[in-house]
């Protein structure tokens, strides 16, 4: 520890902003969106050995059995064409290559390109998953706070006793259940008639919207129900917490001002890793409520061999993850000054 | 009976009684402590750690609440104003404007998220200020703990100030309210030999500008020798000696105190041993019969394992817990 | 100086606490753990009665005659589309559940944490090529990695299994590092280096004591987590196919005759759900048990 000297000496430069301080908050982003693109081309390597390691080519893959009726001139033509006997690197490169000009191949089922297959899908996903998300954190800090407020008693132990459920019972389950219940007990089915966008039909699009968004948002919000909770309370029992109130203010003007906003932190964090698990919870909520998104994209793609478009849809839920991340990092910047120098 | 005077005390402490509740029953913690602080008067709390010191000081603000320590017993009254089973609002009304308190450790008695000085306004505004009557004392009460350029360094967060800045931050909060009474819980045992006494020092001035009174809990007796006029000397959890601080000094009544000043180094020439007192503090839970300090004290009777001493006035201004006459004690 | 001994005092806590007779108590006095090892035991049990051959009947037996019945004596959860008997199936769901769970976390458990460790104790390029394809298989969400790895292996349990614990491994890989990297510095280690043990009797002796119990907590949250997966992947279809009984596929059919057949939805359902429960109860429980400071309640 060096000798402190507390006051004789004008205060050094570290404290109140400065033209320094925006210089080091644009190298803090520059450094993480350097970070953020590795780990994408990391990704894309990853995805692309994955599905070229896996047995079976495409074209086995498109044409099954018939496969074998080709001529030795038929097959190597079409090896050529797939660029299957190329070196990987220079698939890859190849791929990458295209994938820069915006061309992610064409699907093997539709002919479409990939790309105009996921600009489809991505808007429903999204939709999907902004609204799950903010299920999850009003149940999850709403509740949470409510529980932290009076620990121990009746409320407290309902919001946890329902956090059990939303963490214990997987989504599929909840889903299910909600599809058959909907249907068999209030005959109801509000995607029998096809999605309706937000644009053409909104009120058709929030009750599609709805059901699934709150089969995700309740496990998201079991997660974020016993953070908010834990955090609350860790930080109720810190010093200055007591040395506010100490100064005379009200028990509601602490909590909101010094509790909450130093329990977002592990918040924030919670919900970086709901928003993971969140991306897979796609998959199996668009096949349960037959939404037309990128989850239901990729388990079609991937259970048909349609590798294409399951390489694209894998990347954009990969680039997706890292968004997220990235913002999640800035927001942690937002919320803790700590974080700042 | 306690050592009161005929001025009539801002702080009255009346057998005040603190445990810490649990599944098997109540633990005391602070037992029936009873102290006078009088207007513009610096009173002194001494003790080890775990003697109640610091829970005499919380449980007078009303801060105990919420915690599984509380008080089981006694009464502080504020001016006229009893203060223990007081509904919050009435508390809310005292603290900060009445009576503050400052803390140990300055790094986290102040919020990490929060600009310095809006920490400070905010306790402020809670007592009626207005936003801007709130920033201009602000920035005067930090001005007067002479931490400089006040307006930038209101701006400032906690994590960017050092130990000593933090600290003079949070007596500015204390003072920003004008109260009549400093409850100030061992505010230099966390800092650097230096910056202590610039603290200690700043204190003083303080206190003298404001005529207001300290109650300053250490247990640093050199500290405690410098600063204030009445020493009070606690140990598990009861006040066993008190009395002006010179008198303590110069012939303390209790075994405890004598062997606290044994081990405080001397510079006055003479080379002797620095005094230990062998053992430690009792738990708690489970203390001695009779006086508490019997199987650490090298005065111990028999007698003393029967009855717990009270507080009794001996020569001079001081009084003091124990049955066995200073005249009598074994060198 | 202190203050790294004491940390490291603490990190070995669970491991003093582990070898103490009264964790096994302390587990049970917790009101999750011991919720958690209830039914979990109930759960073993029913599988391994259907091991035994001791269910009412097999699994794929069908009966035309009795479809679709509801829960009766002779049919305690009633039977399905194809008369076959539905507690029967369900007692062999869930020894497919846990035999596909005790598989991945084995493979992630041992990979992660060997990896941890590597990372932990060995720093610097180690760390960094470990840290980094974690992150890698992080970032690649876990459904979707499973997804992938058993469309290219082919259905089968075993292959649920490998694509389950691939994705579960960096997190083992980061809960083992954190404490190891702690306990590198920590004063004991240190003092076995300068008197020249050797590295990897110091991995053992010292170093992997110290994780023990977080890796018990880890285990267990991880089987729970690996029985959830496993039946969205066998309800979507990329488990082993029908007419094999997963509990996931019998939640997928048991939807569409939900409206007839309430039976063939909801116990399956309740029995994923308490394979789940019961482990992440366990899991909160010991982690309460080994380090009370951290408790929920």
């Amino acid at each position: 520890m060096t000798v402190e000297d507390a006051g004789a000496r004008p205060l050094a430069g570290r404290v109140g902003a400065g033209p320094g301080r925006g210089r080091a908050i644009a190298l803090r982003i520059a450094a993480r969106l350097a970070k953020a693109v590795i780990t994408l081309v990391g990704v894309a390597v990853v995805v692309f050995i994955v599905l070229r390691l896996l047995p079976g080519n495409q074209i086995t893959s498109s044409l099954g059995v018939n496969a074998g009726l080709l001529t030795k001139a038929q097959y190597a033509d079409l090896e050529h064409y797939y660029g299957i006997g190329k070196p990987l690197t220079q698939q890859f490169g190849q791929w990458a290559g295209d994938l820069l000009h915006g061309n992610m191949g064409l699907s093997e089922q539709s002919g479409r390109s990939v790309a105009s297959l996921i600009g489809a899908a991505l808007p429903v996903t999204l939709e999907l998953a902004i609204a799950a998300m903010l299920i999850g954190l009003v149940i999850g800090v709403g509740a949470g706070a409510v529980a932290a407020a009076a620990p121990g008693r009746l409320p407290d132990r309902g919001a946890r006793l329902v956090a059990l459920a939303g963490l214990g019972v997987p989504s599929f389950v909840i889903g299910s259940g909600l599809v058959a219940l909907l249907a068999s007990v209030f005959h109801y089915f509000p995607s029998s008639e096809g999605f309706a966008s937000l644009r053409s039909d909104p009120w058709l699009n929030i009750q599609q919207i709805f059901w699934p968004a709150l089969t995700l948002g309740l496990g998201i919000g079991a997660a974020i129900l016993r953070t908010t909770r834990g955090a609350m309370l860790d930080v109720a029992r810190r010093d200055y917490v007591r040395a506010a109130r100490g100064r005379g203010l009200a028990p509601r003007l602490v909590v909101i001002k010094h509790v909450l906003r130093n329990a977002l932190i592990p918040i924030l964090t919670m919900s970086g890793i709901q928003f993971g698990y969140l991306l897979g919870g796609t998959v199996v909520v668009e096949e349960i409520f037959v939404l037309p998104g990128l989850g239901r994209l990729l388990l079609m793609s991937v259970t048909e061999s349609d590798y294409a478009v399951a390489q694209g849809v894998t990347l954009v839920f990969a680039l997706g993850f890292i968004v997220v991340n990235l913002l999640t990092d800035l927001l942690y910047a937002v919320v803790d000054p700590r974080l700042r120098s | 009976m306690s050592v009161t005077t005929s001025v009539e005390p801002l702080l009255a402490i009346r057998d005040l009684s603190v445990g810490l509740r649990s599944r098997s029953g109540v633990t005391p913690l602070v037992r029936g402590v009873s102290l006078d602080i009088r207007p513009g008067e610096r009173v002194g709390l001494v003790g080890e750690s775990g003697s109640g010191k610091s829970l005499t000081l919380l449980a007078a603000m009303g801060l105990l609440a919420g915690s599984p320590v509380e008080v089981t017993g006694g009464s502080v009254r504020l001016g006229g104003t009893e203060l223990v089973g007081a509904p919050d609002r009435v508390l809310r009304g005292f603290r900060g404007s009445q009576i503050a308190m400052i803390y140990q450790d300055p790094m986290t008695s102040l919020d990490p998220v929060q600009r310095v000085g809006a920490q400070i306004a905010e306790g402020l505004r809670a007592h009626g200020a207005s936003r801007r009557g709130a920033q201009e004392r602000t920035l005067a009460v930090l001005a007067e703990v002479q931490l400089p350029d006040p307006a930038r360094l209101a701006r400032a967060y906690p994590h960017e100030l050092s130990g000593g800045m933090r600290q003079r931050v949070m007596i500015a909060a204390a003072l920003a309210g004008n109260p009549r009474l400093l409850l100030a819980d061992e505010p230099t045992t966390a800092l650097d030999v230096t910056i202590q006494r610039q603290i200690l020092a700043l204190v003083a001035g303080v206190q003298q500008a404001r005529h207001l009174a300290v109650l300053w809990v250490t247990h640093d007796l050199g500290v405690a020798a410098q600063f204030v006029q009445r020493l009070a000397v606690m140990y598990a959890g009861r006040i066993v000696e008190v009395g002006p601080t010179a008198a303590v000094f110069a012939s303390p009544q209790h075994p405890y105190t004598a062997a606290l000043l044994r081990a405080v180094p001397s510079t006055s020439g003479e080379r002797t041993a620095l005094g230990q007192i062998p053992g430690s503090p009792p738990d708690p839970a489970r203390l001695p019969p009779g006086c508490s300090f019997v199987p650490r004290c090298p005065q111990a009777l028999p007698g003393c394992s029967l009855t717990d001493p009270v507080l009794e006035a001996r020569s001079g201004e001081v009084a003091a817990a124990c049955l066995v006459p200073v005249s009598e004690w074994r060198p | 100086m202190a203050g790294l001994a004491q940390a490291g005092e603490a990190l070995t806590a669970p491991l003093v606490e582990a070898g103490r007779p009264g964790l096994a108590r302390r587990l049970w006095r917790q009101p999750s753990g011991r919720t958690g090892l209830i039914i979990l035991a109930v759960m073993v049990l029913a599988g391994l009665a259907s091991l035994a051959g001791l269910a009412p009947d097999a699994p794929d037996a069908q009966n035309p005659s009795v479809t679709l019945h509801g829960p009766s004596a002779a049919h305690l959860f009633g039977t399905d589309q194809f008369g076959r008997d539905v507690l029967s199936r369900v007692m062999a769901g869930t020894v497919l559940s846990l035999q596909t769970a005790l598989l991945a976390v084995a493979i992630c458990a041992v990979v992660g944490t060997l990896g941890g460790v590597a990372a932990g104790y060995f720093g610097g390029a180690v760390s960094w090529a470990v840290t980094s394809l974690a992150d890698l298989i992080f970032a690649v969400p876990s459904v979707l990695l499973a997804l992938a790895i058993v469309s290219g292996l082919g259905p089968g349990w075993q292959n649920t299994a490998i694509a389950v614990g691939i994705s579960y491994t960096p997190i083992f890989i980061r809960v083992v590092r954190g404490p190891v990297l702690s306990l590198r510095q920590a004063d004991y280690v240190k003092a076995a280096r300068v008197l020249g043990f050797s590295r990897s009797r110091i991995l053992f002796r010292h170093v992997l004591p110290g994780v023990s119990g977080i890796l018990a907590v880890q285990v267990t949250l991880a089987l729970g987590w690996a029985v959830l997966i496993e039946a969205s992947l066998d309800f979507l279809g990329l488990g082993p196919p029908p007419p094999a009984a997963t509990l996931g596929l019998m939640v997928s059919e048991g939807t569409n005759i939900a409206g007839i057949a309430w039976w063939s939805l909801a116990f399956p359902a309740v029995a994923v759900v308490l394979l789940v429960l019961g482990f992440t109860l366990t899991g909160d429980g010991l982690r309460d048990a080994l380090d009370p400071g951290t408790s929920d309640s």
